[in-house]
């Protein structure tokens, strides 16, 4: 926390203006941390060319609102690529590229946040938290049996002496203010954990890349990196990094406390004080966990890919023809720039790059072009039209086709009146006109613009018979829904 | 006559190419000996660039389990098939026998290609740490030729022209794959197996004698 000297402190604000103090001294600050924190609030990673088309249609709607924007989303994109605010990725599955928010960014992001809306940190929720922490920290690493026993008999003592202030009625739930700015707490804190998965990426990532230079750049040395990997040492899961994202990772999985957390987000949203709480923080609390095992796991993947590909770095020599290919590849650009000098781009160089492929042609392929192809055989006879008659074809096509329309206006009234809404509540609000076919529609909706949430939920119709219906089903929350849903 | 525009394929379903056959009135006898799945990877093979494990899955399961067959099919054809596992990725080049023919297509090098080969196979080699395919966009591989031909300075127009020439051949030649946005390629992974240390070698050689003439 001290540090050695007033230089050493500038230096360290140097690091800080460089990376995330970039971005807040751009041209175009505000429009940056609109769009990118729009788009990266509900996704880590985003694919390259669906992200383009984001930022397009952000850039149009900032331009009607008076801002300057005379370059196209591409340009934008690749300066932010360029300054470092995105790391642009290729993936291993599809032939397409991701974009994801960078260390710096997400940081800046956080900052412009908090200046926006400034939460205090003088809360007694937070000094109980600190206090708590400390104690458990002491327990825990407590190395004395009889100590720890002692702690535990005294924190029995203290419980028993609760429950029997209970069960003689005296006791009293957390004042509601307290209550709330727990709650606000929580979610302050919960929030930091995604932006640190880019932390810890990127950690990963350097960490990766500095193991393998130092491979490539092995003096015959004993002892060094190249040995280690030699000899079976995972550096990549022993470093710290891997240590303590693994620890993280193990306790996500860990059934048990999935299962707590899912119950206490159900208790709390049951009680008065949460009723404050906005649309996209329930959403957000409700997705917490799944959110994160996914972002997890996808962290985990890379760990051990990494693992896997240095080894294999090391084990089949591949570090040894790197080094020749690239002093091979350096040496032929000199060589590539002399003879530029001396000749013009389009000279052969007397070699043949050998592709991959053959050309088949064959003449069976040619077809004769016969003009009668196009023509027709048949008597045409015309056939009189009559007026079309909307209402009716509109009827028509209720009768064959889920009405999409009238459950997305359905949905968006919902949520408009109620800030979160899950199925059973659209259909308590507007009954299934449709019947069963409706609550298809809206089950097809809400698996692609809901989000799925523990528990289960009845929802009702009515059949064509007029017989009353439900089906237990799962529960999904829609809390923000495209805005074309509401209009007629 | 007039060419007849190719069975438009499912997009995302490219493993199994569509051949047009006619209503002939004869029957058709069907000389094939080996199942469908190899005779579409032959095909797929042939028609190039290469295949990817990923991508194409059902064909490599057909070559994993006939690779022997696979392999003599096309030795007949004078060709060999390069299969590398740990970058999930197949494809044929020519057979290194005395007096076989060259059956793959090959691409005739200008100065400028040569200088846009090496630089892909920079980026490759860049990236080889990681388990991705690697993208380049059409502005990086310009900046790194633009530098390259510095001292040409009176024609611009020209030199950008000759720059885009390069990469669209590179392109028709499925060196460089579109990519899903505009402007970016996927540097096929078949030229870093393709491409190694000796091949850099010996067109430096080639490069060097043009710099002395």
């Amino acid at each position: 926390m001290v540090k050695a000297s007033v230089a050493a402190d500038a230096r360290a604000a140097e690091r800080v203006a460089r990376g995330a103090g970039r971005m807040l001294r751009a041209d175009l600050m505000a429009v940056i941390v609109a769009v990118l924190g729009r788009r990266f609030a509900e996704a880590r990673v985003i694919s390259y060319a669906e992200f383009l088309e984001q930022v397009s249609d952000d850039l149009d709607e900032l331009r009607d609102d008076g801002f300057t924007l005379p370059r196209n989303a591409q340009e934008y994109v690749g300066d932010w690529i360029a300054n470092g605010y995105l790391v642009r990725r290729g993936s291993t599955a599809a032939r397409e590229e991701t974009v994801e928010l960078a260390r710096d960014a997400a940081e800046a992001l956080r900052f412009v946040a908090a200046i926006d809306q400034p939460t205090s940190a003088v809360t007694s929720s937070r000094l109980a938290n600190v206090i708590g922490l400390l104690g458990d920290l002491a327990r825990d690493s407590d190395p004395d049996a009889s100590s720890r026993l002692e702690a535990l008999r005294a924190r029995r003592e203290e419980i028993d002496e609760e429950m029997a202030r209970i069960e003689s009625g005296d006791f009293e739930p957390l004042d509601r203010d307290l209550a709330r700015e727990r709650m606000r707490e929580i979610l302050h804190l919960a929030g930091e954990i995604p932006g640190d998965f880019a932390k810890v990426a990127d950690d990963l990532e350097a960490l990766n890349a500095s193991l393998r230079e130092q491979i490539i750049n092995n003096d015959g040395s004993r002892g060094g990196v190249l040995d280690q990997v030699f000899a079976g040492v995972d550096l990549i899961e022993g470093s710290e990094a891997g240590r303590t994202f693994n620890a993280f990772h193990e306790l996500l999985l860990d059934v048990v406390v999935a299962d707590r957390f899912d119950r206490a987000v159900d208790e709390l949203l049951g009680r008065d004080f949460t009723t404050g709480l906005a649309g996209t923080e329930i959403a957000f609390l409700r997705r917490f966990l799944s959110v994160l095992q996914r972002e997890s796991s996808q962290v985990r993947r890379s760990f051990t890919d990494f693992s896997r590909s240095l080894r294999r770095f090391v084990q089949t020599q591949e570090y040894r023809e790197h080094k020749r290919l690239a002093d091979a590849l350096a040496r032929a650009d000199g060589a590539a720039l002399q003879a530029l000098r001396r000749h013009p781009p389009s000279t052969l160089l007397g070699r043949d790059l050998d592709l991959t492929s053959m050309r088949i042609a064959s003449i069976t392929a040619w077809r004769l072009h016969n003009p009668a192809d196009q023509r027709s055989v048949e008597e045409v006879t015309t056939n009189a039209v009559v007026e079309l008659d909307l209402e009716q074809l509109r009827a028509l096509v209720r009768l064959t086709e889920i009405d999409f329309a009238e459950l997305q206006r359905d949905v968006a009234d919902t949520v408009a009146a109620r800030g979160v809404a899950t199925v059973a509540e659209v259909l308590d609000r507007h009954p299934a006109t449709q019947g069963l076919a409706s609550v298809v529609g809206l089950h097809i909706l809400a698996a692609e613009y809901g989000t799925r949430s523990v528990g289960v939920e009845e929802w009702g119709w009515v059949s064509a018979g007029g017989q009353p219906r439900t089906v237990g089903a799962p529960r999904y929350i829609f809390d923000s829904v495209p805005e074309h849903w509401s209009q007629p | 006559m007039s060419l007849q525009s190719a069975p438009r394929r499912a997009d995302g379903d490219d493993e199994y190419v569509e051949v047009a056959v006619d209503d002939v009135a004869e029957e058709v006898v069907d000389h094939g000996e080996l199942d469908h799945a190899t005779r579409r990877l032959l095909l797929k093979l042939l028609n190039g660039p290469y295949l990817r494990a990923e991508e194409h899955s059902r064909l490599w399961a057909a070559l994993e389990r006939n690779e022997a067959i696979v392999r003599a099919r096309l030795a007949d054809l004078y060709l060999d098939l390069v299969v590398n596992r740990d970058a999930g990725v197949a494809f044929v080049r020519n057979l290194a026998l005395e007096d076989a023919p060259r059956v793959v297509r090959s691409q005739p090098l200008q100065l400028i290609e040569t200088v846009v080969v090496l630089y892909l196979r920079r980026v490759l080699l860049a990236h080889q740490n990681a388990e991705s395919r690697v993208f380049v966009g059409t502005d990086e591989i310009e900046d790194h030729v633009r530098g390259f031909l510095r001292h040409e300075t009176t024609d611009k127009k020209g030199q950008e022209e000759k720059i885009t020439r390069a990469i669209s051949k590179m392109t028709r030649n499925s060196i460089l794959l579109k990519a899903e946005a505009g402007d970016r390629w996927e540097i096929s992974p078949v030229l870093a197996l393709v491409f190694g240390a000796d091949e850099v070698a010996a067109v430096t050689a080639d490069l060097e004698r043009l710099a002395k003439e």
